[in-house]
């Protein structure tokens, strides 16, 4: 039986994990964004219309960490877009599962919330919606084994150049 | 965005991601063919997954420091159509039935006003496909889409093509790229534009 202090702390440190990965992708580190995942990762972008009907679709879909570095030099080597701002907001994180954390993994669930300024316009929500993860610990360092965004709206304002 | 992919020659210049790894280039087995109205037309094109030449670059090596990719399965293709490994058809006057490796897609756009659309992405397979081939077409839609590692190209250039022309409503700016509104054995031509254009003032009556 996990008591609430030993939530609080667990809780604590996955917390510190999301305020880190927001805040390398907000700064633009592109390239840092891999060291957030387990080499056996799963990393999807996609939205509650296909999840609803049952739809394997994905904008985004990376089986393994090479497939996310994959995207992430893609992003900055091949891909061509304007420079913009992101803001990430995470909230309302909560686990689902306390057993596992050296093992397979604990679930947590959150909403997430992407603010984009890009040009002269005004900052826009470019997307928000529900994330389902699997973390990790590999040494000292918490890992998402999964990371599962899936967006409310079926339709997007722009382009969805950086990772959710 | 209509016009986008009516234009093979843009593909060879911007798309970096095609051409890095081959898959959708000038220099390759490539056809555009227009029917005789102009109103639809169908651009193909033959991956050769050869990197493209640089000048003293090792053509397989990524020891230049050149973008290569980790793991080969986000472009791992499997042959379907005898025809081209990339075939764009366009369907007057707004959707489009693409082919590409093997993510099969629709892509329709509805004009949302005179300054905006939105484009309606459908992606399918066959009740047939193999696991493999169904992972496949799941993977290589990394590419296309608003998060496409390739259409985010065209999302992006056209963003601020439409912002530089809503700056002089008025005026005309025209490039020749090309003439004549047939087929060619090559990319470098826009005839599928004009013919989309030849038709369409015949539609308009203008």
């Amino acid at each position: 039986m996990i008591t609430k202090s030993e939530y609080r702390d667990l809780a604590a440190d996955v917390e510190l994990l999301y305020t880190n990965y927001c805040e390398v992708l907000d700064d633009g580190n592109i390239d840092r964004w891999p060291n957030f995942f387990a080499n056996d990762c799963l990393y999807r972008v996609t939205t509650k219309e296909n999840q609803e009907r049952g739809m394997p679709l994905n904008f985004v879909f990376c089986e393994g960490l090479p497939m996310v570095r994959d995207r992430a030099a893609g992003l900055r080597e091949a891909v061509f877009h304007r420079s913009r701002s992101q803001r990430r907001v995470i909230s309302g994180m909560r686990l689902k599962t306390l057993d596992g954390i050296d093992i397979g993994g604990i679930e947590t669930c959150a909403t997430f919330l992407i603010y984009e300024s890009l040009g002269d316009g005004p900052s826009q929500l470019l997307s928000c919606g529900r994330s389902s993860d699997v973390i990790v610990r590999e040494g000292n360092e918490l890992k998402f084994k999964q990371r599962l965004c899936v967006i409310d709206a079926r339709v997007m304002p722009d382009s969805l150049v950086y990772p959710i | 965005m209509i016009e986008n992919v009516k234009d093979p020659i843009h593909a060879g210049i911007l798309h970096a991601f095609f051409s890095i790894f081959g898959i959708w280039r000038a220099d390759q087995e490539t056809e555009v063919k227009v029917d005789s109205s102009g109103r639809s037309s169908v651009l193909v094109s033959t991956a050769s997954f050869k990197r493209a030449a640089k000048e003293g670059a090792d053509e397989t090596s990524s020891a230049t420091g050149e973008f290569n990719l980790e793991d080969k399965r986000l472009i791992a293709h499997q042959r379907e159509y005898e025809h081209g490994t990339g075939a764009i058809l366009t369907i007057w006057p707004n959707l489009i039935v693409l082919q590409q490796l093997n993510c099969l897609a629709m892509r329709h756009v509805r004009p949302d006003g005179p300054d905006a659309c939105v484009k309606t992405w459908t992606f399918f397979g066959y009740e047939s496909d193999t696991p493999e081939l169904l992972q496949k077409r799941l993977m290589q839609a990394n590419l296309l889409g608003p998060a496409g590692l390739v259409t985010i190209d065209d999302n992006e250039v056209l963003a601020i093509t439409q912002d530089g022309s809503q700056g002089s409503p008025s005026a005309a700016t025209v490039l020749e790229a090309g003439e004549g509104t047939g087929d060619a054995d090559h990319m470098m031509t826009e005839s599928a534009i004009r013919g989309f254009y030849k038709y369409y003032r015949s539609v308009m009556g203008i």
